[in-house]
């Protein structure tokens, strides 16, 4: 999973939201460091409905245009899980190596 | 509608139509509600146009969609197209010094080795890689290229550090070659990584004989064809662009009359040309820019790269709305 789809998942997982909701959440959780695109979460966005991993839930109108919202399906909730399962063993595979206490690893 | 707006969805037609039907208005919608966050602007931020180009690319190469498969199919056509071209462009060279000169003089004149030996590897590595795509040994065709592009690196390199290895460049033509080189390389890995097999092995086999008796004929002394008789001016970008034209005008040709299906095998030409034509205009722009910037050769040769440019992109529209049309009609009949 890239780190933009893993964003955008554990964006939703609050709630429903919009395309421009996800861009500030993301920019939020990434404290900054990850700015999201149009183009590039339209993209993500696109995989992860076809992986069934997200799905459009209902629209409003705002300012005359039509809003989409968007929502983690099960599956979403799942996969977000198995990725967190896999980065944390990587992070604390790496911390013990590296022996830092900070990140939760042998010292 | 707001000039921002128009620009957006202008913008958004590089995307696939299928995609934009499901996307557009609320792409339209997000982008707009950031802006609204900002300044007030009339112009799309570069970064965001970087981001569509990107989608647009991936999405028809990528994708699994129809238009993807047929967008990839017309990559290995252009990869084939200059491999097929590269390799058979470099035999009369390498049979000129070993049966003219080494086998009927009785010489082999060193002077000449340099130049020989890099077209005898042009011959083994895109001859090479162009047999092994064609019969499906991607791996080798891929190695091939990088080799090539390796070639290419050090051979410019060791031309500009010592005029004694410069018998390896045909300057100007190296940077060509090498954006050729990491194109071919691009191309062959994407192919290789969706497992695509190259439609019409037969017809490739036969355009290696055709192209060599063209090449051949074009080079004939006594026939005086301007741009084809000097040197190694058949790697030039004004000849790619002449291929690619008529290609271009033979498809279009074709499609004109009759009523040929979606299916029809000319079609992934259509794709195919437009983008070998681009490769040919870029290369000769760069060309110029990078290589011959304010020589009389490059002032004369701004205005012909500019209408070369100008016919091709005539060319590739009306053959893109031929196309259009009998993909159309296609999908009312089914």
């Amino acid at each position: 999973m890239s780190e933009q789809a893993f964003f955008v998942l554990v964006a939703l997982t609050a709630g429903p939201l919009h395309g421009y909701g996800i861009v500030g959440e993301v920019l939020a959780l990434s404290e900054g460091r990850l700015t999201l695109r149009v183009g590039t979460l339209y993209g993500v966005l696109d995989r992860l409905v076809e992986e069934g991993l997200v799905k459009p839930d209902g629209e409003e109108i705002h300012n005359g245009r039509v809003r989409r919202y968007y929502r983690m399906t099960g599956e979403g909730r799942q996969a977000l899980a198995e990725e967190m399962r896999r980065q944390s063993a990587n992070a604390r595979l790496a911390a013990g190596r590296l022996g830092d206490v900070a990140f939760g690893g042998a010292s | 509608m707001t000039v921002l707006e128009q620009r957006y969805r202008r913008l958004l037609t590089l995307l696939p139509a299928g995609y934009r039907n499901a996307w557009e208005e609320d792409m339209v919608e997000t982008y707009l509600s950031l802006a609204d966050d900002e300044k007030p602007r009339r112009r799309v931020r570069m970064a965001e146009a970087w981001a569509v180009v990107s989608l647009a690319a991936r999405l028809r190469l990528t994708g699994q969609s129809d238009a993807a498969v047929r967008w990839r199919q017309a990559v290995g056509y252009v990869v084939l197209a200059i491999l097929l071209f590269q390799f058979v462009a470099a035999l009369p060279r390498v049979r000129w010094y070993f049966v003219d000169m080494v086998w009927y003089s009785y010489g082999a004149p060193l002077i000449y080795l340099p130049g020989v030996l890099f077209e005898a590897s042009t011959i083994l590595l895109c001859g090479g890689a162009f047999f092994a795509l064609l019969f499906r040994k991607r791996r080798l065709a891929l190695g091939l290229v990088v080799l090539l592009a390796a070639r290419e690196a050090v051979t410019m390199f060791l031309g500009s550090v010592s005029p004694a290895w410069s018998g390896f460049r045909i300057p100007p033509y190296g940077a060509v070659y090498l954006s050729l080189a990491v194109m071919l390389a691009a191309g062959i890995f994407l192919i290789y990584r969706r497992e695509m097999s190259i439609a019409g092995r037969r017809g490739w086999l036969i355009a290696v004989p055709v192209t060599w008796g063209a090449i051949v004929l074009l080079r004939d002394p006594y026939l005086h064809v301007p741009f084809a008789n000097d040197g190694y001016p058949l790697l030039d970008g004004d000849v790619w662009a002449l291929g690619a034209g008529v290609v271009m005008a033979l498809t279009l040709l074709r499609l004109a009359f009759g009523k040929p299906k979606a299916s029809h095998p000319l079609l992934l030409w259509a794709n195919a040309a437009p983008v070998l034509a681009g490769i040919a205009i870029a290369a000769e722009c760069w060309l110029l820019v990078t290589q011959s910037i304010g020589s009389d050769w490059s002032l004369h040769q701004w205005p012909f790269t500019g209408a070369q440019a100008v016919i091709l992109v005539v060319l590739a529209v009306a053959l893109r709305l031929r196309v259009r049309q009998i993909r159309r009609r296609s999908a009312a009949v089914s």
